[in-house]
């Protein structure tokens, strides 16, 4: 053995990737048959990085960690300055007094309601919502601004034809937080319902962009879906027109992602 | 072994969902790497992650092969970090006693081989321990053996993270994995595990 195990260890260190067969290559290579203390020595190493990429530590960011961080990114991407501490302190106390409100309807509710389509809670919050707070603004980038502040996800404010903007509120669904956007149509309300998925805020049953119907108590649910979020829009329109308002946010939704695809709204009438 | 994968991003490229989905995907590995980088801190761990993200987000409209996301991101939360620490006047990009190629050699040379850890300590012993070795780490050391072991970058993904060259990257590793391994070999025989081979 001619070359030293330092070198033959250097040249052969099994982190590298892949190396071009040369000279050197070729004699650490006969060094290493000869050799069982750097076999040994190599063996080593793979195994101490196998363990440390096994069982080293890899824990989860806190919800709190990540709700934050989606808080941040979400004032970045609407352009709220972050120094509007104030005006914030203040909305967080009327958010978390409509959170709580919610909360406690929510226990109310979900005590008699076990049997029911999950679905049905998007009517209930809808009902409810005529007793909420939030903001009120018919300004789709104050509304917009609102729920980024306070929401752990992208929230797009489509504007629906025939539909006039009046505001936005928080939703606790299965403890998740969600947002509402409150929408008038010739008197009548429209909520445009965004939460997290989870156990209890099932997602339609179909993929693609299927939207699921359901109606309780005069008010029809169109929901659909993307990964990770129901959307839902309720009110007391004709099924068939939340149907087709349903089919048009998701193509805004699409179109907000994909670029512009003009001519659909006005297809679209609430009578 | 535990697998890292890369989703494709189902938004379209540059948009702020698509930038959310890719951050959503990778934000528990982000946070594990900012909290070693801080040293187990985690208020630290929380204001770099976010400091990063709003890098990220400022460039994602850059990112053109969705694919290299992770890197991507990682680059960016590593870079932050070594900003933050030379803003700190540390000098975190280079180590003092950085080996040269000589050196590396004869460190190598003078392996001794040992048992192996996991032989004498249960999986969430180990993992404690490698948490704890790891964070006791100098820090230059630490970022590439979290970068490399940990995560599974490859030797030349953590150098071009950390800006160094690919034989530094290499002597760190090694000297990481000799004080972990020396380290949780002085804690199994403080927990009376011990067994020589």
């Amino acid at each position: 053995m001619t070359m030293s195990c330092g070198k033959a260890r250097r040249l052969l260190w099994p982190d590298a990737g892949p190396r071009a067969v040369t000279p050197e290559i070729e004699a650490a290579e006969r060094h290493l048959v000869e050799c069982e203390e750097c076999r040994a020595f190599l063996e080593e190493m793979r195994h101490l990085a196998r363990i440390t990429h096994e069982v080293g530590p890899r824990p989860p960011a806190p919800r709190a960690v990540r709700d934050r961080l989606f808080q941040t990114v979400a004032r970045a991407r609407t352009g709220s300055p972050g120094a509007k501490q104030q005006a914030a302190a203040r909305w967080a106390v009327v958010a978390a007094t409509i959170v709580l409100a919610a909360g406690l309807a929510w226990v109310w509710g979900s005590r008699r309601a076990a049997e029911r389509d999950p679905i049905a809670s998007f009517a209930d919050d809808h009902m409810r919502a005529t007793r909420g707070e939030g903001i009120v603004s018919s300004d789709t980038a104050v509304v917009a601004r609102w729920l980024a502040s306070r929401l752990p996800f992208a929230m797009d404010v489509p504007t629906l034809p025939n539909l006039e903007l009046r505001g936005a509120r928080l939703c606790i669904m299965d403890g998740r937080r969600g947002g509402v956007v409150e929408y008038t149509a010739g008197g009548r309300s429209v909520s445009y319902f965004v939460v997290p998925s989870g156990p209890a805020v099932r997602p339609p049953a179909r993929r693609g962009d299927d939207v699921r119907v359901a109606s309780r108590e005069g008010y029809h649910v169109a929901a659909w879906q993307e990964p990770g979020l129901v959307h839902a829009l309720v009110g007391d329109l004709p099924e068939a027109t939340l149907v087709e308002l349903a089919r048009l946010c998701m193509a805004k939704m699409m179109a907000f992602l994909d670029g512009p695809r003009p001519g659909r709204e006005a297809a679209v009438t609430t009578n | 072994m535990r697998q890292t994968r890369t989703k494709r991003i189902r938004s379209a490229p540059g948009s702020s969902r698509a930038f959310e989905e890719l951050l959503s995907e990778h934000v528990d590995a982000l946070f594990g790497t900012a909290l070693r980088l801080c040293g187990g801190h985690q208020a630290d761990a929380e204001d770099l992650l976010q400091d990063a993200a709003l890098r990220a987000f400022e460039g994602f409209a850059s990112l053109r092969e969705e694919t290299a996301g992770r890197a991507w991101l990682f680059t960016i939360l590593v870079r932050t970090h070594f900003n933050r620490a030379r803003a700190g006047r540390r000098r975190a990009e280079s180590v003092s006693s950085d080996l040269d190629e000589a050196a590396f050699e004869r460190a190598l040379n003078d392996w001794q081989p040992a048992a192996t850890p996991e032989d004498v300590l249960s999986e969430r012993q180990l993992a404690e321990r490698i948490g704890a070795a790891l964070d006791a780490l100098d820090h230059p050391l630490r970022a590439v053996v979290h970068l490399v072991d940990v995560e599974g970058f490859s030797q030349r993904e953590a150098a071009r993270m950390l800006e160094i060259p690919e034989g530094t990257v290499a002597s760190r590793l090694f000297r990481a994995r000799r004080i972990l391994r020396d380290r949780l070999a002085t804690t199994a025989r403080e927990l009376r595990l011990w067994r020589p081979l």
